[in-house]
């Protein structure tokens, strides 16, 4: 590329004065062009280029097939039989039918159930491990064990648990094995035809996979506070309820507002255990049936695909508005600025309230004294 | 309850913390209004550097004959309106050991960078070996660099981070294992070639970063603050080093510090800068003994000059304190000279007792109080508060001084400066 | 007169303060241990309550995967039996359960889609990392905002799309997707932005390498670890993929383990071979908790870190 240049530049320039006076208007218009095109190293077009397989693969793996998602939520396109009727264009049809048709709401209620009934203790008991194992004055041992035993069911396949546990809570399974020989019943009870005991069992291996994750979570935004909070806290003589519930809960909000919305949008994606304990039957009377089991049960069993469009549009909203909040509080509050903070103006909200106290107890002293 | 609160936000003004990511206090604009002003920011450096796109164009410039590495009017003029390089020239011939050195900020590693080809050059012209070179990419522009923090790949070990450019630049193997092995024996590192870079210390990685600068042959050696993370005594003998590596590599090497005596002992000439702009080029004994302003003047030196507020008259100039002195003609005769000036003069030029300065320059001649000696081993550093200032001179170390006692120096008169109020600039 | 006051006052507060934070040191030191002692007994007994909760179904997997069918019928053990290698080999051997297959689709889809997963989700991150390009915060907050968005919602499309096109059965449809990994990326983000020293990058280009050498010789050394971790979750997550996978691959020989298992549906478990199903469970999970185990360390320091630094 220099050599181009180098060579017009000689040619231009040759037989000229070396002191570069007076050349003629090519050389100078050389010169400009040159200065103003060649100027710049940019390394900008590496940045593109390397990003292209992600971009590529995305927008043909999901961002058309979600286009074909909305596209198809205005047709009616199902089987019926052994044909298959439409597409045909049909407007809103597809979501009146499901707004107004009980199914979607029953099942939508099933989730919000079950994941509520795993939720709350997940919750919990992730907070109580986070706490303890960040605790400097427990001073536990074994923490690593204790995490990596916790966090290993998150990585079993969900289906595996799901059938797993069917045969456990089956009528020959252990757990009624367990029960009887224990005689704490006498003959074997039928788990999955109980409506409560089915929504449970699946609400829990949810917990299960899940609240060993959630406690790094918790771990890590606990970590994050400043330590000398506590400890200027500690010195005040705050116990660790106070400590906990002054200053650890408050700073931790964050954290928490996204752990509640990611579990959130986890809990419309539950299938994988609900399918298979419940054999694809959604529990006794569709009380188990979750959403997503329905989205599966539109596009495999029913075949209607317009339906299962419209579904996939409204969830795909639903977790839309949910990522929106969490981005709208996480990506601020990940400014190191702010949280240090916010961190320092807590301590100081803290030990403020302490010598206003403590000035609060002279002055009565005072006032008692010189009576 | 309102002085506690005043007390509380005190201390949050005080105390409150800036994180690793330290950014300025951020402005109470809203996010529309600061995207506006940043855009009228990079609006404004774009017609700035147009402006001096314009000119160059119409300048007509070409390298002299006998330069090797050219810079003419080099800017580098930032996004944010920040002009941190103005018009930089210099013509370096080659095996010439030129070394940048001024204040933090004064733009010399920007330069250096620039010349390298990390950086964009906003205007100007870089030529080196008479090519046009401001658009070409670091890794053909022929030249080697070496880092202040080493940048050594911290995977590879120290004979593959020295034979790294040698692979890309696809030599025959057994030509990289020789060049390789001759700089490790050069730069005495033959025993670490098996190491990786964590285990070894400063002067070590140091000494692996220049290998792999040295390797490559090229046609120009750069080095941007490479002792400035070596401890003191590290720093001195590696400072020599570098030196004789330059003489028997006959490189051609540009150097950035801001350390003045490493650029008077390794500098053939020096550049010294401030705040973007070059105050002045010379060979190092051009720059200590005719410094072209007060700036350059105090900088190079230590300790440094001397300055004085003086009153010129007639070739006498009297201080503060009521002292006068009688310049000798040939200095000032001719020359005009305003009535307010800056008198510096040198510790060094400032000789203990009546020795032949004194009668030399009878009248430059005086006795003051010691308030510090500070002791070197063969030489005192005096500070006396002659002129009401702290005034360091040097004294030999044979008669012991402490604070209080009465001394008598005299001035060398011939290698006074006289520097003008207004803009610094030297009146000889 | 007023000076009388300030006399008086310190008086009643210095021993007032005196007389109390004494005893209230003494009393603490010991109590305070008392009760800590019992408080860490009790988070002892409730954290040992929870690690029985996450390993006594592993174990009853393990008891009775090597149990025959009318041991497990019979009675509850805690003991594993001595069929084990039985089972595995009946499981095998299954008519129109193609479990071997099966294994090998699982593998091959898992190992290709962690591949792909890590190697493009690196190079997406450092490319938003060391680059400037004018969309480089849209790029960085589209891919961030993506991350939250369940792939379920756009399987409708995809499956309608594979209907038209006759694309069903097809590996690569399943493997390909993973290059587009949001959750890799900004792991791989943030761990290379605390560890890569941009001067490095300078340096590869004053040596010159172009930048496509310096991605593959110098950042994907240093990116190591991170690989290392999500080369693991990506190969588990593919591994233990069911919804998607279900729907795409119809044919029995292309079967994945997991919709292996979501056809057991058909036969109730009262009558199948039970010690055959305990074992099908046993290889969709041991594996995948095998190779944790081994590298638990790692994974967990990383898991912390990456959360922290976040």
């Amino acid at each position: 590329m220099a050599d181009k240049n180098d060579k017009k530049y000689q040619e231009l320039t040759k037989g000229l004065n070396p002191e570069g006076a007076g050349e003629s208007k090519e050389a100078v218009d050389f010169r400009v062009k040159n200065y103003k095109k060649h100027r710049r190293i940019s390394y900008a077009k590496y940045g593109y280029l390397f990003l292209i397989p992600f971009f590529v693969a995305f927008i043909i793996f999901q961002l058309i097939p979600l286009f074909q998602t909305f596209y198809y939520s205005f047709f009616r396109y199902e089987r019926n039989g052994i044909d298959m009727i439409g597409p045909i264009f049909k407007g809103w049809r597809n979501y009146k039918l499901l707004f107004t048709g009980g199914e979607m709401w029953k099942y939508l209620g099933n989730t919000l159930i079950i994941w509520i009934v795993g939720f709350l203790p997940q919750m919990v008991v992730s907070l109580l491990l986070a706490i303890w194992f960040t605790d400097s004055r427990l001073k536990l041992h074994g923490t690593k064990f204790f995490q990596t035993v916790t966090y290993m069911p998150n990585l079993v396949m969900a289906a595996a648990f799901g059938y797993m546990f069917n045969m456990f809570f089956s009528q020959g399974g252990p757990v009624n094995q367990i029960l009887m020989s224990c005689h704490w019943i006498d003959s074997p009870y039928l788990f999955k035809d109980s409506v409560w005991w089915v929504r449970c069992i699946i609400a829990f291996i949810n917990f299960l996979m899940w609240f060993g994750n959630t406690s790094i979570l918790l771990m890590s935004g606990i970590m994050g506070i400043d330590e000398s909070v506590f400890e200027s806290a500690r010195l005040d003589g705050a116990n660790s309820h106070t400590v906990f519930w002054k200053i650890t809960f408050p700073l931790l909000t964050p954290i928490f507002v996204y752990f509640v919305i990611t579990s959130m949008i986890g809990g419309i994606q539950l299938f994988d255990a609900a399918q298979v304990f419940t054999l694809s039957n959604g529990g006794p009377d569709n009380t188990s049936m979750t959403i997503m089991m329905y989205l599966y049960t539109l596009i495999t069993s029913s075949q209607n695909y317009g339906l299962a469009g419209a579904l996939s549009v409204i969830l795909f909203l639903f977790t839309g508005i949910l990522s929106l909040i969490v981005f709208k509080t996480m990506v601020p509050n990940n400014n190191p600025i702010r949280s240090e903070r916010r961190a320092q103006k807590a301590r100081l909200r803290y030990v403020a309230r302490g010598q206003r106290e403590a000035r609060e107890a002279q002055a009565k002293a005072v006032a008692e004294g010189g009576k | 309850m309102s002085e506690e609160k005043t007390e509380v936000k005190a201390e949050e003004k005080k105390e409150a913390p800036l994180g690793v990511n330290a950014q300025p206090k951020p402005k109470k604009m809203s996010r529309s209004e600061r995207r506006a002003a940043d855009k009228a920011m990079k609006q404004k450096s774009k017609e700035e550097i147009d402006a001096l796109l314009k000119r160059d164009a119409e300048d007509g410039w070409l390298a002299p004959e006998d330069s090797f590495v050219s810079l003419h009017n080099i800017n580098k003029i930032y996004d944010n309106g920040f002009h941190a390089v103005h018009d930089f020239s210099i013509d370096i011939k080659q095996h010439e050991f030129i070394v940048f050195v001024g204040p933090s900020g004064c733009g010399k590693s920007t330069t250096l960078r620039m010349i390298a080809g990390l950086e964009d050059i906003s205007s100007g012209t870089l030529e080196i070996d008479h090519e046009y070179m401001n658009d070409v990419a670091p890794k053909d522009r022929n030249i080697a660099m070496v880092f202040q923090s080493y940048a050594l790949y911290p995977h590879m070990t120290v004979y593959n981070n020295i034979a790294f450019p040698l692979k890309i630049m696809k030599l025959p193997k057994a030509e990289i294992d020789r060049r390789v092995m001759e700089a490790a024996r050069i730069l005495q590192i033959t025993p670490y070639l098996d190491r990786k870079p964590k285990a070894l210390s400063g002067g070590q990685r140091q000494r692996v970063a220049l290998g792999r600068a040295i390797v490559k042959h090229a046609k120009v050696l750069l080095m941007d603050e490479p002792l400035s993370n070596l401890d003191a005594k590290l720093r001195v003998q590696m400072r020599s080093e570098i030196v004789k590596l330059h003489n028997s590599l006959n490189a051609t090497t540009i150097y950035v510090t801001h350390d003045q005596t490493e650029a008077m002992t390794m500098a053939t000439r020096i550049v010294i800068l401030k705040d973007g702009y070059i105050q002045q080029i010379g060979t190092p004994l051009d720059i200590f003994n005719h410094p072209i302003n007060k700036f350059v003047a105090g900088f190079i030196g230590s300790p440094a000059m001397n300055f004085y507020p003086v009153l010129f008259e007639d070739g006498d100039i009297s201080f503060v304190t009521g002292q006068k002195i009688h310049l000798p003609e040939e200095l000032w005769k001719g020359k005009d000279i305003p009535h307010k000036a800056t008198f510096g003069i040198r510790p060094e030029d400032m000789y203990e007792g009546r020795g032949k300065f004194a009668e030399l320059y009878p009248d430059a001649c005086f006795q003051s109080k010691v308030i510090l000696a500070e002791l070197l081993g063969n030489e005192y550093y005096v500070h006396t508060d002659f002129g009401f200032q702290d005034t360091v001179s040097k004294f030999p170390s044979d008669q012991k001084l402490a604070p209080g006692d009465k001394v008598t120096f005299s001035m060398n008169l011939a290698h006074c400066h006289l520097f003008n109020d207004e803009d610094g600039k030297a009146i000889f | 007169m007023a000076e009388n006051t300030p006399m008086v006052t310190p008086t009643p507060i210095a021993p007032q303060l005196n007389r109390s934070t004494p005893e209230k040191k003494k009393q603490h030191p010991k109590s305070e241990k008392g009760v800590l002692a019992l408080e860490r007994t009790l988070v002892y007994i409730f954290l040992i309550l929870l690690t029985l909760l996450c390993l006594v179904p592993f174990w009853i997997l393990f008891v009775n995967a090597s149990r025959t069918t009318p041991e497990i019928r019979s009675s509850f053990s805690f003991i594993p039996g001595g069929a084990f290698f039985t089972n595995l080999n009946n499981l095998f051997h299954t008519d129109n359960f193609p479990v071997g297959r099966a294994l090998i689709n699982s593998m091959l889809i898992a190992f290709c889609s962690a591949i792909l997963s890590t190697y493009f989700s690196a190079l997406t991150a450092y490319a938003t990392e060391v680059y400037q390009f004018k969309l480089k915060k849209f790029v960085e907050t589209f891919i961030l905002a993506i991350m939250m968005i369940p792939t379920q919602v756009a399987t409708m499309g995809l499956v309608m799309i594979c209907m038209q096109a006759n694309l069903f059965n097809q590996f690569w449809i399943i493997i390909i997707p993973s290059i587009a990994a949001p959750t890799v990326y900004f792991y791989m983000k943030q761990y290379l932005a605390s560890v890569l020293p941009y001067e490095i990058v300078e340096a590869a280009r004053v040596d010159g390498a172009g930048e496509l050498r310096i991605f593959h010789t110098i950042i994907l050394p240093i990116l190591k670890p991170a690989i290392a971790v999500q080369f693991i979750f990506a190969y588990v997550a593919s591994w233990n993929n069911y919804f998607m996978p279900s729907m795409l691959l119809n044919d029995a020989k292309k079967y994945t383990i997991p919709i292996l298992i979501g056809q057991l549906q058909s036969s109730s478990p009262d009558t199948f071979d039970l010690g055959k199903i305990y074992m099908l469970m046993f290889i969709a999970v041991f594996p995948t908790l095998l190779i944790y185990l081994i590298f638990s360390r790692g994974i967990i320091k990383n898991l912390t870190n990456g959360a922290v630094k976040g």
